[in-house]
């Protein structure tokens, strides 16, 4: 029997012990095991104190006696984070103990922000590396990240609120450490990030913009996990019989896939991507162990996802096709003269005074020539009711579309969802365009997608 | 046992805050005031709910000796309204730091309270928390700067008066 391989039985078990409350989870199992006395316990709360009056004391500068409550309670939790982080560091929790009984508090917390420091600093270089091989892409959530994780750097503050997490860190990874904040969090997101960067690397920035487009159009501004998209569609490529780095999944390998997963049970799924991984390895050269890690854990969540997909007959929502935007098959569309403001009024003063609405559509085809002021119309009070619809019947499909476009909307394949507006004209537009026949109402919305609009 | 760091010496406090108000009566005797120690555990207590009212914590004996000192010499103070008025006035002061957003250092509140006391308020606590102590609270919250007018102002009011 090696020596070496019997594993320390270990008192306090590092898997009981919460990530997020290390410190104050750690007294306690050492409490509950009896291995710290009634009079140990006393000792490190007295010096928690005395530690926390110190740092009060140095926050209000000693011109105040005391602080509200929450200000008090920060700067404990700062405090708690801090020794938290030095005793994470020692991965043995027996030495843990001895620390814990023979270091005063005040060291302990010391040391605890030595480790920040030097975190910080291996974070700073961290983020620099991110933003070398960050991924050439137009989504908002990734862009507005990449540059909000520099005020975290701005407004970390590791002596009273070592425990915060500010900045703007939005954009969703595949995998997130939850349990963590402040330093901790940052320096994981920022890890994981850059791996996610380095598999992203592999393909064209236009494939990937294509698959992330075939997903959802208005891919910019929703939040999307570019890595997890890209893997999954390289993942489709390889059960279709393609290369990853092709990306795209056509009708036909859509078919191979469907038939590939018919009635496949989540365990064998796993283990089919498991099995396609290691072709992705060697496909893409990918040699690093913790990306390699990475990709793993990524494709557990990503087979849970594909599994429940393929019973719900929604698998063509995970393996996209390209959506290519042909710029030949966009129109540039130019409004014509907006009216003076003096004219409009005199004009929508007319429609409103018309008595009936033959007479309200005939002066608007004669004097309204743009879009934005046919906008103003329809916003001006000069339409109720059944009239709007009237209207929309009245024009003519480019118009339609042009309306369409200004609306703040989301569309979904060929649905029309609206998002809130106050607007009655947006309301009896999608009213009306839900009533259209379905030809009618895709040649309105397919027209409406490939105008650029101008004003 | 109770992980809630911030309870544990309670009783040390304590103790240590009455010896700080006892402690006080070798300054204040000579403007014949001097509590006793079952008055300086009373005045302890109504700071322990005065912080406990006001979502505050103190660590340390507090601002009770501060107070008595700058106090001791008003003219509208005696023996028998003395341990009444520091009662009122410990809980004005810590209802006014959170009021004032704990811009003001404990010095700067106490000093501003002794000051209006003595002046425009003659020794009302009523008149200093709702009219003095409460315009100075909203003008720091609403970021209006005092005019230092204002303030020669009253110091004239109150010579007008005499």
């Amino acid at each position: 029997m090696n020596i070496n391989s019997i594993k320390k039985n270990e008192v306090i078990k590092k898997g009981r012990l919460d990530e997020a409350t290390y410190f104050l989870s750690f007294i306690q199992e050492a409490y509950d095991n009896q291995l710290l006395s009634d009079k140990m316990l006393e000792d490190i709360q007295n010096q928690g104190v005395q530690l926390l009056a110190n740092q009060t004391k140095a926050f209000t500068r000693g011109e105040s006696s005391s602080v509200r409550i929450e200000v008090a309670q920060g700067i404990m939790n700062s405090i708690f984070y801090s020794i938290s982080i030095y005793l994470k560091s020692i991965s043995d929790t027996d030495e843990v103990l001895s620390l814990v009984t023979k270091t005063s508090i005040c060291d302990l917390y010391k040391m605890g922000k030595q480790l920040i420091d030097k975190q910080i600093d291996k974070t700073k270089k961290l983020y620099k590396s991110i933003q070398l091989n960050c991924i050439k892409t137009e989504n908002l959530a990734y862009k507005e990240t990449l540059s909000g994780i520099s005020e975290f750097f701005s407004f970390y503050n590791p002596e009273y609120a070592a425990q915060e997490t500010p900045g703007y860190i939005d954009y969703p990874l595949s995998i997130v450490n939850i349990n963590l904040t402040g330093i901790e969090y940052v320096n994981s997101y920022i890890k994981n990030l850059y791996l996610e960067n380095e598999f992203c690397q592999k393909f064209s920035f236009e494939n990937i913009e294509n698959v992330l487009l075939g997903y959802d159009i208005h891919y910019k501004n929703i939040l999307i996990n570019i890595f997890q998209r890209v893997l999954t569609n390289a993942l489709g490529c390889l059960i279709s019989n393609k290369k990853a780095v092709e990306l795209n999944i056509n009708t036909l390998d859509f078919e191979l896939i469907k038939n590939k997963l018919n009635n496949i049970t989540q365990i064998e799924l796993y283990q089919l991507l498991i099995d396609l991984e290691l072709q992705l390895f060697k496909e893409l050269s990918i040699k690093k162990s913790d990306l390699k890690l990475y990709i793993t854990d990524s494709i557990k969540e990503i087979a849970i996802r594909l599994y429940a997909a393929n019973e719900n007959n929604t698998l063509e929502k995970e393996f996209v096709s390209f959506i290519k935007y042909d710029q030949n098959e966009m129109f540039q569309f130019q409004d014509g003269i907006k009216m003076e403001d003096e004219t409009f009024r005199e004009i929508a003063d007319k429609i409103r005074d018309c008595e009936n609405v033959a007479d309200k559509l005939a002066l608007i085809k004669n004097s309204v020539n743009s879009i934005i002021d046919l906008v103003d119309i329809l916003e001006g009070s000069c339409l109720f009711d059944s009239e709007f619809t009237d209207l929309f019947d009245f024009l003519q499909t480019p118009e339609l579309a042009m309306l369409v476009k200004l609306l703040p909307s989301e569309m979904e394949n060929t649905t029309f969802e609206f998002v809130e507006s106050e607007k009655e004209w947006h309301l009896m537009l999608e009213a009306f365009i839900k009533n259209l026949s379905d030809k009618d109402r895709n040649e309105v919305l397919n027209l409406s997608e490939k105008i650029i609009f101008n004003c | 046992m109770d992980m809630n760091f911030m309870l544990a010496p309670a009783n040390i406090i304590k103790k240590q805050a009455i010896a700080e108000i006892i402690k006080c009566n070798e300054y204040t005797s000579k403007y014949g005031l001097s509590l006793t120690s079952t008055q300086a555990l009373e005045l302890v207590n109504t700071r322990s709910e005065a912080l406990s009212n006001n979502g505050r914590i103190e660590f340390g004996g507090g601002i009770i000796d501060k107070l008595i000192k700058v106090f001791c010499d008003s003219s509208f103070i005696w023996q028998d309204n003395y341990e009444e008025t520091i009662h009122q006035l410990i809980d004005t002061f810590y209802y006014y730091k959170n009021e004032s957003l704990d811009s003001l250092s404990d010095d700067d509140l106490i000093l501003i309270m002794k000051k209006y006391f003595e002046t425009s308020c003659y020794g009302s606590i009523q008149l200093l928390q709702n009219r003095e102590l409460d315009k100075i609270a909203h003008d720091i919250r609403f970021g209006i700067q005092n005019d230092d007018s204002q303030e020669e102002d009253i110091d004239e009011e109150g010579e007008d008066e005499y």
